[in-house]
C-alpha cells in the first residue's frame, strides 16, 4: 500500500484537492490494512451476542474491551506487559548473538559444525518445557530461568536459518570475490553474512514471536505477573473475559513486535531486490 | 447428472436418518475426567471393568486426562464432559464465574483430614528457624496455583494467623511433584505436600511438618464427582447403571485383600514400583467413603473459606447443588 | 565408525546428563541419572504403552503438518504473487503468528471440542506460518531478473509463478517446513497435555503429574529422537530437491 499512496499524489495537482485526496486515500489504506481485522471482529461480536454460546464459552468482543481498558486504568496491563516483553526481547536477543554466531561457527569450522549439529537436530523438536522443573531449581523461578528457557527454545531457528543461509550463498559469488582477492575475513563480513542476511532475518523473524511465544507459556506455568501469567489466573478463576482479554493482549503486542521486526527487515535489507518493488528497480 | 446428485442426496439424507434412529437405542455415552493419576477414581476405573455389568449396555465410558481443573471446567461447560471430577474450591468457581448454575454433586471421591486418615501436610525445612506460622513473615510460599483446594488451605492458615500475600509473603507456582526438591534446594521456604511425595525419603530427614490442612480446614470435601442437572434428567438410568458398576469397583479398590492386586495396577499406571504403593488405600491414604457419599457438611463449610478468602462472591447453598440420589439408589440395588 | 564420531557429542551431553545426576548438581528428583530414564523406557516399550501412544500421536502431527504445509505454502506465494491476498490476509497472518497457539484453545474447543480435530488444528494452525513466511519471503525475494527475462519470453503471468516464483522461493520455503516439522512435534505434546486419553503428551502429562519423572523423562527422549529421525530423513529429502540448484 505504501507504494500506492506514493505514487498517488505524484498525479493529483497541488493544492487543497491534492491534500483532501491524499487524505481519502490514506483512510482507505489504512482501512484496508485492518479490514479481515475488523471483519474477524465483528463476527467475533455478532456470534457472541447472538446467544448461540453462553457467556462463559465466548464473551462479547466488546466486554473483552472493556475489561482490558479497566487494566489499563488500574496499570496492572502495562506492568504485565512490560515484563513479558522485557523477558521475551532480552532472549530474543541473545538469541540473535548467539544463534548467529554459532551458526557462523557451524558453516566455517568442521569441528564447531560436528559438535553443534547431532545437538540441534535432536534439540530442536524436543519439548523443552518439559525440562521447565529442571531449570527452575538451577536458576530459581524468577526472571534468569524465564529468560533462559525461552533462549532454549527460541535459539534454534536461528542457528538453522543462519546455517542454511550461508550454504545458499552461491559459489560464483564466493569465487568471484576470491578471485579479486579478498581474505576469508573480508568475505565473511563483505559477501557471505550479507548475501546471507535475508535467510538470517527470517530466521530472527521466526525466532521473535516464538520468543513472545515461550515467555507466555512459561508465565503461564510459573505464575507471577506477566501477561501469560495473568492469564493462567483468569482461567483458574474460570473468568473467561480474563481469558480473551489475555488473548487479544498478546496478539496485539506480538502483531507490533513482528510489525516492528519487518520494519527492521526492510531497513536493513534496503540494498537487497525483495525490499524494491518492481516500479522502482 | 441431476438424478445423479439427487439420488446421493437422498442416499446421505437416509444414512443420516439410520444412525439418527439408531442412536437412541445405543448405550449413552459418558466422559469422565480425571487429573491426577489414582487420586482420581478416573484414572483407575477402567482398569477393572470386568467387575462392572452394565457398562457397554446402557453406557459405555471413556475416561480422560485433563492437566487441570480450568480446562474440566471449560469441557463440562462445552458439553464435552459429563462427570467431572472437581475440587471444592473449583466448585465454587464453576458455579460463580462459568455459569454452570445446574452442575450437581453426585458422588465423594476423596476427603482430607477425616479422623484416622491423611491429611495434606505443609513443611518446611528442619534447619530453617520456622517453628510457627508467624515465622513465615517474609518468606516464600509453594503453590500448586493461586486457587486450588490446596491454595485455599494455605492462604487460610497464613491469613488466620495475620498474614497476607504480598504484604507479608510471597506466592511461587510450581508443579507438586518438584515441590520437595524446591524447598530442599531453598527455592521455597514452606511447601504443600500431597500422597506420594510425603514419603520422599530425603524431606522426611531435611524437612518438618509445620501445619495439617485439618487444623485450618477440618474434614475438607477435597473432590468430588459432578454432572450437569440436564444430563442427569435425561439419562437417568443409565448413570445409576454407572453409578451401581462404579460402586462395585470402588469396593474391590477398597476391600485390603485386593492391596496386592491394586498396587500393581498403580504400578502399570504411573511406571513406579509397586512397593512404593503400600499406603494406597489404607488409612495412611485420605478418607475415600466406600459408598462414594460426600460429606456434605464440610463441602459447605470449605466453600464458605473460599468465598471468605474472595475467590467467589456470593454465599452458596450446597444442598441445592447436590444429588446424591443417584448414588443412593444404586447402592440400595447393590443390597 | 565414521557415524560413532559424527554423534559423539550427544553421548558427551548424556555423560554430563548422567554425572549431574549422580553427583547430584541437581536434585534427582527433578533430574533422575540417564541410566534410570533408559531403564524406564525399555519397561515403557515392553508395556507397549510406548507404541501405542505414539501412533496416535504421529498420526496427529502428520495431519496438522500435512495440513499446514500445504496450505501455508500456497498461502505464502499468493501473498507474494498477489497483492489483494496479501492486503487481506496479512494482517491475520501477523495476529495470530505470536500467539501461543495454547491460548488458543478456548477457542477452538468452542468449534471443535477437545477430540483429535482441535489438536490437528493447533498443530495446523502453528505449523502453517512459519511455512507461510517462509514461502512468502522467498517468493518476494524470486530474482526480478529471473521474472523480467521469463516475462520477456513472453511466459504468461501462470506459467511463471510455477516456472519462476515457486523454485526460487523453494529454499527458504523449505526451511520454514523444517521449522514447522519441529514445532509439530512441540505443539503435538503440548496439546496433548492439555485433554487427552491417549498420546506421548497424555504420558508425558500424567506421568510428571505423579513425580514419575524417569519415564516421563523417556518419553521426552524419545519424542525428541522421533524429531530427530524426521529432520534427517528431510534433509536428505531437501537435498535432493535443491540438487538443480548445484
Amino acid at each position: 500500500m505504501a507504494r500506492v499512496t506514493q505514487i498517488m499524489p505524484a498525479d493529483a495537482p497541488g493544492g487543497l484537492p491534492e491534500k483532501a485526496a491524499r487524505l481519502v486515500y490514506w483512510l482507505f489504506g489504512a482501512f484496508t490494512r485492518v479490514f479481515s481485522i475488523v471483519l474477524l471482529l465483528a463476527a467475533w461480536e455478532i456470534l457472541a451476542r447472538s446467544g448461540t454460546f453462553t457467556h462463559f464459552q465466548l464473551p462479547a468482543f466488546s466486554e473483552v474491551v472493556e475489561r482490558i481498558g479497566s487494566d489499563a486504568w488500574s496499570g496492572d496491563l502495562w506492568i504485565n506487559t512490560a515484563l513479558t516483553l522485557y523477558r521475551a526481547l532480552t532472549a530474543f536477543a541473545i538469541c540473535a548473538v548467539f544463534g548467529v554466531i554459532i551458526g557462523m561457527a557451524m558453516s566455517r569450522s568442521a569441528i564447531a559444525n560436528w559438535f553443534f549439529d547431532p545437538i540441534i537436530s535432536v534439540g530442536f523438536p524436543m519439548p523443552k518445557i518439559a525440562f521447565l522443573p529442571v531449570v527452575i531449581l538451577w536458576l530459581g523461578v524468577y526472571d534468569v530461568s524465564k529468560i533462559t528457557i525461552i533462549v532454549i527454545d527460541a535459539i534454534f531457528p536461528v542457528i538453522a536459518a543462519t546455517v542454511i543461509a550461508i550454504q545458499g550463498v552461491e559459489r560464483e559469488l564466493i569465487w568471484s570475490a576470491r578471485n579479486m582477492g579478498a581474505n576469508n575475513r573480508e568475505l565473511l563480513t563483505q559477501i557471505v553474512l550479507p548475501a546471507a542476511s535475508p535467510q538470517i532475518m527470517t530466521g530472527l523473524q521466526v525466532a521473535l514471536p516464538l520468543s513472545l511465544i515461550v515467555a507466555v507459556v512459561a508465565e503461564m506455568l510459573m505464575g507471577g505477573y506477566g501477561l501469560g501469567g495473568a492469564m493462567m489466573t483468569a482461567s483458574r478463576f474460570a473468568n473467561s473475559t480474563g481469558v480473551f482479554a489475555g488473548i487479544v493482549e498478546i496478539a496485539v503486542v506480538g502483531y507490533c513486535l513482528v510489525k516492528v521486526m519487518a520494519l527492521i527487515r526492510r531497513r536493513l535489507l534496503i540494498w537487497h531486490q525483495e525490499s524494491n518493488e518492481p516500479t522502482t528497480a | 447428472m441431476r438424478f445423479m446428485k439427487l439420488a446421493l442426496a437422498g442416499v446421505c439424507a437416509l444414512g443420516l436418518f439410520a444412525t439418527g434412529s439408531a442412536r437412541s437405542a445405543e448405550p449413552v455415552k459418558i466422559r469422565m475426567s480425571w487429573v491426577a493419576p489414582i487420586a482420581n477414581w478416573g484414572s483407575i476405573i477402567l482398569e477393572k471393568k470386568d467387575l462392572a455389568q452394565h457398562m457397554g449396555k446402557s453406557y459405555t465410558l471413556e475416561s480422560i486426562h485433563y492437566q487441570g481443573t480450568p480446562q474440566t471446567i471449560a469441557a463440562i461447560a462445552n458439553n464435552e464432559l459429563e462427570v467431572a471430577s472437581l475440587a471444592y474450591s473449583s466448585l465454587a468457581i464453576a458455579i460463580e464465574n462459568a455459569g454452570l448454575d445446574d452442575i450437581r454433586v453426585i458422588a465423594d471421591e476423596f476427603q482430607d483430614g477425616v479422623p484416622g486418615y491423611y491429611s495434606g501436610q505443609y513443611y518446611v525445612r528442619k534447619d530453617s528457624g520456622i517453628n510457627k506460622v508467624e515465622d513465615l513473615k517474609g518468606k516464600v510460599i509453594g503453590t500448586n496455583g493461586g486457587g486450588s483446594a490446596i491454595d485455599v488451605a494455605i492462604r487460610a492458615m497464613l491469613h488466620k494467623h495475620g498474614l497476607e500475600e504480598k504484604r507479608d509473603y510471597t506466592m511461587l507456582e510450581g508443579p507438586l511433584p518438584a515441590m520437595p526438591a524446591m524447598l530442599l534446594e531453598k527455592k521455597v521456604d514452606l511447601i504443600p505436600v500431597v500422597l506420594p511425595f510425603s514419603f520422599n525419603p530425603k524431606l522426611r530427614e531435611d524437612g518438618k511438618v509445620l501445619f495439617e490442612q485439618r487444623d485450618i480446614l477440618g474434614v475438607t470435601q477435597m473432590i468430588m464427582l459432578t454432572a450437569r442437572k440436564s444430563f442427569i434428567d435425561k439419562h437417568r438410568a443409565a448413570m445409576v447403571d454407572f453409578m451401581e458398576d462404579m460402586l462395585r469397583i470402588v469396593h474391590w479398590y477398597l476391600d485390603p485383600k485386593n492391596h496386592d492386586e491394586v498396587a500393581k495396577i498403580a504400578s502399570k499406571i504411573t511406571k513406579a514400583p509397586p512397593e512404593r504403593f503400600g499406603w494406597l488405600f489404607t488409612k495412611a491414604d485420605t478418607y475415600r467413603d466406600p459408598n462414594l457419599i460426600p460429606n456434605l457438611e464440610a463441602l459447605q463449610r470449605n466453600v464458605e473459606v473460599t468465598r471468605e478468602l474472595g475467590f467467589v462472591k456470593k454465599k452458596l447453598d450446597i444442598a441445592k447443588y447436590a444429588d446424591l440420589s443417584l448414588v443412593k439408589d444404586a447402592a440400595k440395588r447393590l443390597k | 565408525m565414521k557415524q560413532v564420531v559424527r554423534y559423539l557429542p550427544l553421548l558427551l551431553l548424556a555423560i554430563a546428563w548422567e554425572l549431574a545426576a549422580r553427583f547430584e548438581l541437581v536434585s534427582t528428583t527433578a533430574l533422575p541419572p540417564l541410566s534410570d530414564v533408559i531403564r524406564a523406557w525399555i519397561d515403557l516399550l515392553k508395556d507397549g504403552d510406548l507404541v501405542s501412544n505414539g501412533l496416535s500421536s504421529l498420526y496427529r502431527a502428520f495431519a496438522g503438518l500435512g495440513l499446514a504445509i500445504l496450505v501455508g505454502a500456497t498461502l505464502g506465494i499468493v501473498m507474494a504473487w498477489w497483492k489483494p491476498a496479501n492486503v487481506l490476509l496479512s494482517p491475520l497472518v501477523e495476529m495470530f503468528y505470536p500467539l501461543p497457539k495454547s491460548a488458543l484453545i478456548p477457542v477452538t474447543v468452542i468449534w471443535l471440542g477437545y477430540g483429535d480435530g482441535s489438536k490437528i488444528l493447533l498443530i495446523f494452525l502453528g505449523c502453517m506460518l512459519p511455512v507461510t513466511i517462509g514461502a512468502f519471503n522467498g517468493a518476494r525475494s524470486s530474482e526480478q531478473a529471473l521474472v523480467w527475462s521469463a516475462r520477456s519470453m513472453g511466459a504468461n503471468r501462470l506459467r511463471m509463478l510455477w516456472d519462476v516464483v515457486v523454485p526460487s522461493a523453494m529454499p527458504e520455503m523449505l526451511n520454514g517446513v523444517r521449522t514447522a516439522l519441529a514445532l509439530s512435534f512441540i505443539l503435538l505434546v503440548s496439546s496433548e497435555l492439555i485433554v487427552a486419553q491417549k498420546g506421548f503428551g497424555y504420558l508425558i502429562g500424567s506421568l510428571g503429574a505423579n513425580g514419575s519423572y524417569d519415564a516421563m523423562y523417556a518419553v521426552v527422549l524419545t519424542v525428541a529422537f522421533l524429531g530427530f529421525a524426521a529432520d534427517r530423513i528431510y534433509l536428505v529429502i531437501t537435498k535432493r530437491t535443491l540438487a538443480w540448484r548445484e
